[in-house]
């Protein structure tokens, strides 16, 4: 890691420990499932938000954290026959997914 | 979030109609089979990924159910209940494949330095964000991937994100809190991360 992205690491930890409006790290990591669930009050959705357009890691993480969401929802083959010989049952229920 | 209202399932009464005087109704009892067998033998695919597996645990559900049908006290709806067995025997059965491999579900965690800065390997989590084209495309890695987690984190995931339950489901299912799903959901989610980004560090997909 470079000097100048170290001295920019401590400035921001420091920030996001001293400054009410801010969240650490591990705050916003504390609080990402919630946020995916919509749980957030909009002040701590305000603070989310503020934590992910500040600090890059945080940023890059709930990317990928999203991304691996979507292919694990995607990764099972959703065929719509689920009964397939089972105890002679014919009846299926629709498929429901999280947004 | 979208959460699904009503799942898979018959009306509390039904469950009073299954006796007739002290024996249960076969005709009852196999219509609540036909209604609740898709739904309960997907999520056993997902948590156990093997068909036959899946099967039995199905039916060893149902077996029990049948078997304990008096024990129903209408609290929950039939598939609600029928769920939480289902669930149990999965769980139970995938604890008894794995037991010589079980990791602890605090194997996948974040990191942070001293200053409460999260630690991340920006180049993996990009790669990961950037190849999620080509893994909707190689769908049998990913599933290994789901397949590998420990059976609660996996139980956790297979319910929430796969199958799309909502987290009070889940919960219920599981016999755990909410909170104590969201937990198990994080772990899950970035324990799977965690090997994708390794999947693709070492060149796969």
């Amino acid at each position: 890691m470079s000097s100048s992205r170290r001295v920019l690491r401590k400035l921001r930890g420091w920030m996001n420990r001293r400054l009410p409006l801010l969240l650490t790290c591990a705050e916003m990591d504390a609080s990402v499932v919630d946020y995916l669930e919509g749980e957030l009050s909009p002040d701590q959705r305000r603070r989310f938000h503020l934590h992910t357009r500040l600090c890059d890691d945080c940023r890059s993480f709930l990317e990928s954290y999203r991304a691996t969401i979507a292919v694990s929802r995607s990764a099972f083959d959703h065929s719509t026959n689920e009964l397939t010989g089972l105890l002679s049952a014919e009846h299926s229920q629709p498929r429901r997914h999280p947004n | 979030m979208a959460t699904p209202k009503n799942f898979a399932g018959l009306p509390n009464a039904t469950a009073a109609s299954l006796h007739r005087s002290d024996t249960v109704d076969p005709d009852a009892f196999s219509a609540i089979v036909r209604r609740n067998a898709g739904r309960m033998l997907a999520v056993c695919r997902r948590i156990l990924g093997n068909e036959e597996d899946a099967r039995d645990c199905v039916q060893d559900a149902f077996l029990s159910a049948f078997k304990n049908l008096a024990r129903f006290e209408g609290r929950s709806t039939i598939a609600s209940w029928l769920h939480r067995i289902v669930v149990n025997v999965a769980i139970t059965r995938l604890r008894r494949r794995r037991w010589f491999r079980e990791e602890p579900l605090e194997a996948a965690s974040v990191r942070f330095d001293s200053e409460g800065c999260r630690i991340v390997d920006q180049a993996h989590s990009l790669r990961l964000a950037e190849a999620v084209f080509e893994l909707h495309q190689r769908k049998s890695i990913v599933r290994e991937a789901i397949l590998d987690l420990p059976a609660g984190l996996r139980a956790a995931l297979a319910l929430r994100d796969i199958e799309g339950y909502s987290t009070a489901e889940t919960a219920d299912f599981l016999g755990i809190t909410p909170a104590a799903v969201k937990v198990r959901l994080h772990r899950a989610r970035l324990a799977l991360k965690q090997k994708l980004e390794a999947m693709i560090e070492a060149g796969q997909p």
